[in-house]
């Protein structure tokens, strides 16, 4: 039993999160509003 | 991979076979040179003492690759935004269209007994309609790649501590960031409690456009994030995890090319402060549940001091139907305030200013589902993973997106 199961699940969807969302970032990860990627 | 254990399986047999060359212990030592005619009592020779090295062979501290994980994402989005251009007149909403395709890959590999590393490397492949306004007027960024490298290497300092290395690049058309960080983690109460702290450097360098497309040179960024959390063992089928963190961004904070409907009936550029403080508080529990399933639950609070607010709340359930066969569903809501001076009409007086509708006030909602199948060992690979799934993301602020993914895995 695993907070995270699946490592790149768990990137991809922050990654949609953080590029779309204003209130992304600041809990231990890169903060958003960085990159143009998507 | 499983040649790389093939010096420690020779060493145990050379070690093996040095035992042998060394002779028996009930044969009678041969006599010494020069006292061939002295009479011998035959002794038994004393048992030689071995190492652990000479037991086990030397310690392999080569690189192991303990399992690769691909995955590929699709992602198809529609909706429209106050920050681009292209709408029927200068202060409609334009166009966020875009499909993205996301490929990945994550390498997990041991070093030793101490060392481990996790190396990712997402790939996004972008093709804009024109969700940016540079899109609209030069197609500049019509087509975007970009590619990231992510390295972790983590040390077992002992039983119950290990410390993190963190580092990454990322590279785009006219965006270049690059990452480093520490992580440490350490147990306490048997392993039913677990202390981490990371603290992460992101230093972001890229073009600067104006609203019409044109360069104007480079402009950059510094992001510093702290954060601890504590993750425990509440029953034996029961995790919690808290975490907070802190980020302190400052620079350029846009991405230069948003522009802001103005009242004068034009478009003039987004207006942002140049530094952002951010706080998240972030819970997580996992509940195994007695009929072979699992259910997870995230909750997440955000504020920053551009007056955003945010809660984030997602539920995840999994159930297993058979030994190799799984299937999960989730659900998330989102809703934000939005920033202090967001606007869909700015008055062109040179005040703080945004349209980004992801700066605006809205309610997201996430659902979807997934398939996943573990198969049992094959060949020299102990087990293969699949999983195919699919989100549907709504925005009250006129976005949506369809996901597919599907992941292949190999644990070796």
């Amino acid at each position: 039993m695993a907070l995270t199961p699946d490592t790149l699940d768990v990137v991809r969807q922050q990654k949609m999160y953080d590029t779309r969302e204003g209130a992304a970032g600041g809990d231990g990860a890169p903060a958003g509003g960085g990159c143009g990627c998507q | 991979m499983r040649e790389a254990h093939a010096p420690t399986a020779m060493a145990v047999a050379l070690a093996v076979l040095a035992t042998w060359r060394g002779g028996r212990a009930d044969e009678p030592v041969a006599p010494a040179q020069g006292a061939a005619t002295a009479p011998v009592v035959a002794t038994p020779p004393p048992t030689p003492e071995m190492s652990d090295v000479e037991i086990l062979g030397t310690p392999d501290h080569g690189l192991h690759i303990d399992s690769v994980t691909t995955r590929l994402t699709g992602f198809d989005q529609f909706g429209n935004g106050y920050q681009a251009q292209g709408g029927p007149t200068p202060i409609s909403p334009g166009s966020e269209r875009a499909t993205i395709l996301e490929p990945q890959a994550d390498i997990e590999a041991t070093q030793g007994d101490r060392w481990k590393h996790s190396i990712h490397i997402p790939v996004d492949l972008v093709s804009n309609a024109s969700p940016h306004s540079v899109d609209v007027m030069t197609s500049a960024s019509k087509h975007v790649e970009s590619g990231s490298i992510d390295w972790a290497a983590t040390y077992k300092m002992d039983a119950v501590t290990d410390a993190t290395l963190l580092g990454g690049v990322h590279l785009e058309n006219p965006f270049r960031s690059w990452h480093g960080g520490l992580a440490g983690k350490r147990a306490f109460a048997d392993g039913d409690t677990v202390v981490s702290a990371s603290f992460v450097e992101v230093f972001d360098w890229f073009d600067r456009f104006d609203i019409h497309g044109g360069r104007h040179g480079r402009t950059d960024r510094s992001s510093t994030t702290g954060s601890f959390g504590v993750t425990q063992i509440l029953t034996p089928t029961t995790l919690v995890d808290v975490n907070y963190g802190f980020t302190m961004q400052a620079g350029e904070m846009g991405n230069t090319w948003n522009s802001v409907p103005l009242s004068s009936l034009q478009r003039g550029p987004e207006i942002l402060p140049d530094e952002r403080a951010r706080h998240a508080v972030v819970a997580r529990v996992a509940q195994y549940l007695p009929w072979d399933g699992a259910l997870h639950v995230y909750y997440r609070f955000y504020a920053d001091d551009w007056g955003l607010v945010a809660h984030s709340l997602e539920g995840e359930l999994l159930q297993r139907l058979s030994r190799s066969l799984y299937v999960g569903g989730h659900y998330r809501f989102h809703t934000q305030n939005g920033v202090d001076f967001f606007t869909t009409l700015a008055a062109p007086d040179g005040a703080l200013r945004t349209a980004d509708s992801d700066l605006a006030p809205f309610d997201a909602q996430t659902i979807g589902g997934k398939v996943v199948i573990d198969t049992p060992p094959v060949g020299d690979v102990r087990a293969l993973h699949f999983e195919v799934g699919y989100d549907r993301y709504v925005r009250t602020n006129d976005l949506q997106i369809n996901v597919v993914t599907c992941e292949t895995g190999y644990r070796f």
